[in-house]
Formats: C-alpha cells, sequence, structure tokens
C-alpha cells in the first residue's frame, strides 16, 4: 500500500517554538493565483495570509523579520519539491 | 464478454484509505502529453490523471504539494522522470517482441520494470560475449573502469540486500574476529 503521513515544519522565534504544516496542492494553487494577480506591494500581506492558512498565526508573522519571513517560506517550498 | 477489471493500488492518505486503478502506459502517455501542453499549471494535468484513476478531488488537492508528486511517480514506477514517450514503446517493442496494443494496455508500473531491465539484460549479454581481443588494446584502468560500468548496469535489477545491524550481529562479528 502506498502511504502517506502529514508533516509538521517547527521553528524557533525569540525561543518561542512554531508549527507549520506543509502546504497541500490546493494552498500551493491559492497562493500561486493570488500572487499572480497581485503587486509587489501586496507581496508581504499574501506571504502572511499564506502562512496563515498553514497554521502560522498573522501577529506572528507580521513580527517577523523580512529575511526570516522568506526564510520560512523558501523552507516550506523548498520541502514541496 | 465482462470487461476484466485492470489492476488497483490502495493508497492511504494521511489515514484515508483509496482504493484506485493502476495506470496503464495509455494512462502514463496522456498524461505526459497533457503535462507537456499545460504552460503554467502542471498540477492541474497531475488532479486530472489522478482523477481518471479514481482518487477524488477533495483528496487530491489536500495532498501536500511534495506527496502528490511521490503518489505519482510511486504508480508510473518511475522515482526519477517520468517519461513514457514513443521511443520507449518502440524499444520494448523491439526488445521483447510485444505489440504496441499489447504495450499500451500493459500497467505503467510493470512496463517501467521491464524497460529497466533492457539496459541489465544487454549488460549482462555483453559481459558474457566479453573475449580477449576486446582487451587487448585497452590498458589496466580502462580495462577496469569499462568492465566496471557494464558490471554495474547487469547487477542494476537485483534489489540491494540491507543489512541491519542488530546487537547479536554485532556480537557474533566480535566473536568471530576474537
Amino acid at each position: 500500500m502506498i502511504e502517506f503521513k502529514r508533516k509538521v515544519f517547527e521553528f524557533s522565534l525569540d525561543g518561542q517554538v512554531h508549527k507549520v504544516k506543509a502546504p497541500s496542492v490546493k494552498n500551493v494553487q491559492d497562493f500561486q493565483k493570488v500572487s499572480k494577480d497581485s503587486d509587489d506591494s501586496e507581496s508581504i500581506e499574501k506571504t502572511v495570509e499564506f502562512l496563515a492558512s498553514l497554521g502560522l498565526p498573522k501577529d506572528v508573522a507580521y513580527g517577523m523579520e523580512a529575511d526570516h519571513l522568506s526564510t520560512v517560506v523558501n523552507h516550506i517550498s523548498g520541502q514541496a519539491k | 464478454m465482462p470487461k476484466r477489471a485492470g489492476p488497483k493500488e490502495l493508497v492511504n492518505l494521511y489515514g484515508e484509505i483509496y482504493e484506485i486503478k493502476s495506470p496503464t502506459v495509455a494512462d502514463a502517455m496522456k498524461f505526459e502529453s497533457d503535462l507537456s501542453n499545460s504552460d503554467d499549471d502542471k498540477a492541474e494535468a497531475a488532479v486530472g490523471f489522478l482523477r481518471k484513476l479514481g482518487l477524488p478531488k477533495k483528496a487530491i488537492i489536500g495532498l501536500e504539494a511534495d506527496h502528490l508528486t511521490e503518489l505519482i511517480e510511486e504508480l508510473l514506477g518511475s522515482n526519477k522522470r517520468i517519461r513514457f514517450k514513443d521511443y520507449q514503446l518502440a524499444k520494448m517493442a523491439s526488445f521483447y517482441g510485444w505489440t504496441d496494443e499489447y504495450l499500451t494496455a500493459m500497467e505503467a508500473k510493470k512496463f517501467m520494470m521491464y524497460f529497466k531491465a533492457i539496459d541489465a539484460i544487454e549488460a549482462q549479454k555483453q559481459i558474457a560475449n566479453f573475449t580477449v581481443a576486446d582487451w587487448s588494446n585497452l590498458k589496466k584502468p580502462m580495462r577496469k573502469e569499462i568492465f566496471s560500468k557494464v558490471n554495474k548496469l547487469a547487477r542494476s535489477v537485483y534489489p540491494r540486500k540491507k543489512v541491519e545491524f542488530t546487537k547479536e550481529l554485532l556480537e557474533s562479528i566480535i566473536n568471530q574476529s576474537n
């Protein structure tokens, strides 16, 4: 039998551990759709929305340094390859 | 005459079990062509492929993105590059003497297994045909390199035995050396 189990990523921000689900096909499709339609000024907002759909609270995401936010996104999308 | 049901696959997606059709070579070739025709959304072609095999859309879009690729690779029996092209069919037809109809109706996984075996069978034949005359103009390092490449190909179809280092095994190794 072919079997798959869900993955959860953990990262620590200033000593506090946060969990993020691995993105599903639907999450990726939705994110690609909104990224295509939105301009650059909205991109952080869309990224935060994307991470929120994976379980990261918006206030945590908005409080993160910009490069840390992209590190988390890169890590998740790296897993998606 | 009743139509014979094709082979099935059981898939456990995060605790939900689905019974789906195992794809044939024709299904795989259609998927290949859909993939090359879809410029933007490759995932849509993958969703269409899995839906045709009987997996509900809800289950497909709920898959983690990398699991979607892994599932397709598993169903097609191809773990590196998914390729079901005309030349592969031609090579299989010429090597095994099978007809086009027989090959396209074959389970994709089985097709891939037979396709991968061609290199091994040809390499095994090559090893049997090596003669002293083949080696006379080659220096030892080159001979070694060629033989090792052909030998590796010839053995590529045999699964490697995994040795698990249990406490008992380690003890028996230590006892033997003492």
